[in-house]
């Protein structure tokens, strides 16, 4: 009898817990009118929209995506030029001052118009503020001025080309909202709810639960100038629960666009076995995958000894072995293969360099004799002056893509006797070592410096050796590798590409020309294309780009998302 | 006696404020002498994530480095750390909330840790002294050896195995529990029936998978001090004497058995402010470890640091209580 009433106390509790569906809700919102992706970041910041200092904003909140918006795009995927909340700019011939021609009708989610005074209010901010994030963008601006609500005039100390590229997706300089920022400090201001241009106003947060909540809005300005408004009344952003379970959570239909980094190939497979509701989107990222040299240690200094190493990277069968998609590319350039990017692709450079980038252990053998790396009696290599030859193969430990290929040049090394000791560090140490120079050899991803402006020159300005630093000490610019490159032939050719017009055709020939002194030098080394398979469910939602309809670039951490909302539609 | 109680209890609190200040002290230049400069990786990693193609400007640079006080020497830092520390109990701003205070963050995760797993651990702990004394008194029969041998295996499976089991059965197949989260995303933060309910529901499986482990272990060792005590001759001569199973069970049987166990919890206790990270992590739980987790991949060190203080500082004075109470628990210690 006893036992009997325990046994009803506790299935009385227990019924009252599991029948109480209401307390279950996943959302704070319809899920069928909802686009939830995903992040791997759990949240700090709350309660500020505010780019000019750290951790001003939440990265993986969704402002970055669905509330805030830049003055242009480019389309990667395709290669057209947004203009966005501008119609266009235009240089002086001296390239002293930039017109800057802002879009009639844009407003911020409050219904104040977007005018060139914002901007103007922006740059001077960032003028007046060196200590604030993105002062450094400003640095060649001598005076800005609002021509009329809709031209602003900005003039330049020196000769500028590129100013443009600041104020577009990814650019560095955010537009303030002159009206509610002006008065107050930049430091401080919270900005919140974020008053912005975007599609989405701020609903809702939820700290304990990792969780933002963006709501359309309704009076948006692009809906009455473009004709455009997102199909999804809400956008949640979460956090990514543990694979296994983000995996079961995706196949009920619980999240739309996971994170690709996180939602590996072997997830997507075991969900496509699982629902019908998988659409796939793989696409390169912004960089390609690589290794860098470290140009300042012996014997990854000496030009041929890189070029050896290079035969040694067998880049087809990586690709056919990629673990992050069904296949990846091999590639010999160091940034995507991205529609827009084609012209930096010169056929001359392809033509030299693209036959000798193949796996070659023979010849690599022959450079390695020549240079004196001579084998000993025991199979071993040991440098001219008879002292033993190892590398040292700095990666981020495995799952991570650099560990496979760092893994493979060791199997390589040692076959033509050469020891490669793979040093597999956590993310942070990583980012130490390389950046002090600690290093023989790092694998990771390349420079973004051409995907995102569609230019050569950042790319080639960050091998310039006036950011080169000696060994041990900690560089804090230049590019993420960090070769430690010094070649006076490309400094000059970059010095020169830096004062010039990137739409001119004498550009495109000192950027063949700088690119022909990269591949002799070979500070880095391309291997293959980062594919990141994006997967969305089209349970909820329909219209998603796909392989074969790339109308944008699919990724769901991308400012871009926006024109990926505007095209879906409920899935019934 | 009451001097050598006094003696006692000095000595221990003397020794507790000596490991606190070493172990404190160690922890800190660990973390400071580990190579590197936080905030010019911090600033980067920022540019980076945020692509604001921002090159690291060497005046925010400073700026931060003052503010984190990263531009004074190693030691100088140490004792305006243990200054602040021991003052006004503050561990500096944290990294990934700046400029919030990283005891900000601390604490606004502690109570959702220290509710779902002191609860479930002392839970744990009272059902696992209760079967593992039946089992160890009874452990001639055949139900004893059962429940043991199925004990011995459950206890050895990990947590977040365990976990990600409930998770499948309860969540996906048969959809009676929320897959994580501390409470609806429907409803805030209230004293009402329907939050308290929400609250108890979201807490079930993530406490179940701790319960379930925790209870088996805390059982097998009970067993054995059960068994052991069964073995003394007091044990034989009240048997000899007729008493009543119950009166010799709680009466010699658990109050012997019970020092060792209560340390056990003490320390379990003490624990629990450093999160179960991994039944967080699944769970998606705002506790402790999840934090913690979060610090380390962010190298949020004010936080790893205000973490790891205040772990120590709950293990050693759930120590210390211990310590205290062994007297009160055993008349030896009390007659010194």
């Amino acid at each position: 009898m006893r036992i009997l009433r325990i046994v009803l106390i506790v299935g009385l509790v227990f019924s009252l817990l599991t029948l109480s569906v209401p307390a279950m809700a996943q959302y704070p919102v319809p899920r069928e009118q909802a686009m939830v992706y995903e992040t791997d970041t759990k949240y700090t910041v709350f309660d500020k929209a505010n780019t000019f200092v750290p951790r001003g904003t939440q990265w993986g909140s969704g402002w970055h995506q669905v509330a805030n918006e830049w003055d242009w795009y480019i389309n990667y995927a395709t290669g057209e030029i947004i203009y966005w909340r501008i119609t266009g700019w235009k240089y002086s011939r001296d390239r002293l001052e930039l017109r800057w021609f802002v879009r009639k009708g844009v407003t911020w989610n409050d219904g104040t118009p977007y005018t060139a005074h914002d901007i103007v209010f922006t740059i001077e901010t960032l003028m007046k503020n060196p200590d604030l994030l993105g002062a450094v963008h400003v640095a060649n601006v001598k005076s800005v001025s609002a021509i009329d609500d809709y031209t602003v005039s900005i003039k330049f100390k020196n000769p500028e080309y590129r100013f443009h590229h600041k104020l577009r997706m990814w650019g560095g300089i955010t537009v303030v909202a002159k009206h509610k920022w002006a008065g107050k400090d930049p430091r401080d201001y919270a900005n919140w709810p974020p008053v912005e241009t975007g599609p989405y106003k701020f609903h809702s947060y939820n700290k304990d639960l990792n969780m933002f909540v963006w709501e359309r809005d309704e009076n948006y300005w692009a809906k009455k100038v473009f004709g455009v408004s997102p199909g999804p009344k809400y956008v949640v952003c979460r956090m990514a629960p543990p694979p296994d379970i983000d995996l079961a959570d995706f196949i009920r239909g619980g999240v739309d666009a996971p994170l690709p980094h996180i939602f590996t190939w072997e997830m997507i497979k075991a969900a496509q076995k699982r629902t019908e509701h998988v659409v796939l989107a793989p696409y390169m990222d912004a960089v390609s995958q690589g290794l860098t040299f470290n140009c300042a240690k012996y014997p990854t200094s000496l030009r041929d000894f890189r070029w050896a190493i290079q035969y040694l990277i067998n880049r087809d069968l990586l690709a056919k072995t990629y673990p992050m998609a069904e296949k990846s590319y091999p590639t010999m350039w160091p940034w995507p293969d991205w529609k827009a990017l084609d012209k930096w692709e010169f056929p001359e450079i392809k033509a030299k360099y693209g036959e000798m980038m193949k796996y070659d252990p023979k010849k690599a053998e022959s450079i390695l004799d020549r240079l004196g790396f001579k084998k000993g009696p025991d199979g071993k290599r040991r440098t001219p002056k008879g002292e033993h030859l190892s590398l040292v193969l700095l990666t981020r430990p495995a799952p991570d893509l650099g560990y496979v290929h760092a893994k493979h040049l060791s199997d390589e090394l040692a076959k033509i006797g050469i020891e490669g000791i793979i040093k597999s560090v956590d993310p942070g140490m990583f980012g130490e070592l390389v950046n002090t120079g600690n290093y023989d050899i790092a694998f990771d991803v390349l420079d973004v410096a051409v995907a995102f402006p569609n230019d050569i020159y950042p790319f080639l300005d960050s091998y310039h050796s006036r950011h080169v630093k000696p060994i041990g000490e900690y560089q804090t610019s230049g590019d993420r590798m960090r070769s430690k490159l010094k070649s006076k032939d490309l400094d000059k050719i970059t010095d020169t590409l830096a004062n010039m017009d990137p739409d001119s055709s004498k550009y495109m020939l000192y950027a063949r020309r700088g690119l022909d002194i990269w591949f002799k030098e070979l500070p880095s080394v391309p291997i293959v294309e980062k594919m990141f398979v994006q997967v969305f469910s089209d349970k909820y939602w329909k219209g998603w780009p796909t392989e074969g309809n790339m109308y944008h670039v699919p990724y769901q951490w991308w400012p871009s998302l926006i024109f990926i909302l505007f095209k879906l539609k409920p899935a019934s | 006696m009451k001097r050598s109680i006094f003696s006692y209890l000095i000595n221990r609190i003397l020794l507790y404020a000596l490991i606190f200040i070493i172990s404190l002290s160690a922890f800190f230049f660990f973390i400071n002498l580990v190579p590197g400069d936080p905030v010019t990786r911090y600033i980067q990693m920022m540019e980076q994530r945020y692509g604001l193609s921002t090159p690291a400007s060497e005046i925010v640079i400073q700026k931060y480095k003052e503010v984190f006080g990263l531009d004074k020497g190693l030691f100088e830092r140490y004792t305006s750390y243990l200054t602040r520390l021991i003052l006004h109990q503050d561990f500096g701003p944290s990294f990934v909330a700046f400029p919030k205070p990283a005891i900000e963050l601390i604490l606004e995760s502690l109570p959702w840790s220290v509710g779902l797993l002191g609860t479930s651990v002392i839970i744990a702990w009272l059902l696992g002294v209760i079967l593992g004394t039946i089992v160890g008194w009874k452990r001639d029969t055949k139900i004893s050896s059962v429940v043991f041998t199925t004990g011995l295996v459950i206890s050895q499976i990990p947590t977040y195995l365990l976990a990600i089991i409930l998770v499948m059965i309860f969540t996906f197949w048969l959809n009676l529990f929320p897959m994580g989260g501390a409470y609806s995303a429907m409803l805030q933060r209230s004293f009402s029936l329907p939050f308290i309910f929400s609250l108890i529901k979201h807490a079930f499986l993530p406490s179940m998978s701790l319960i379930f482990v925790y209870v088996f272990g805390t059982m097998i060792s009970q067993r054995a001090l059960v068994i052991n005590v069964l073995g003394e001759d007091y044990i034989k001569l009240a048997e000899a004497k007729g008493l009543k199973s119950s009166r010799l069970v709680n009466r010699y049987i658990l109050r012997n058995t019970l020092l060792p166990q209560a340390t056990g919890l003490a320390l379990s206790l003490g624990f629990i402010v450093n999160g179960f990270f991994l039944i967080e992590w699944i769970f998606n739980y705002p506790g402790i470890g999840r934090l913690f987790m979060m610090a380390i991949r962010e190298m949020d060190y004010n936080v790893l640091m205000g973490i790891t203080i205040t772990t120590m500082f709950c293990v050693l004075t759930a120590n210390l209580i211990i310590e205290f109470l062994y007297p009160l628990i055993d008349p030896r210690i009390r007659r010194g």
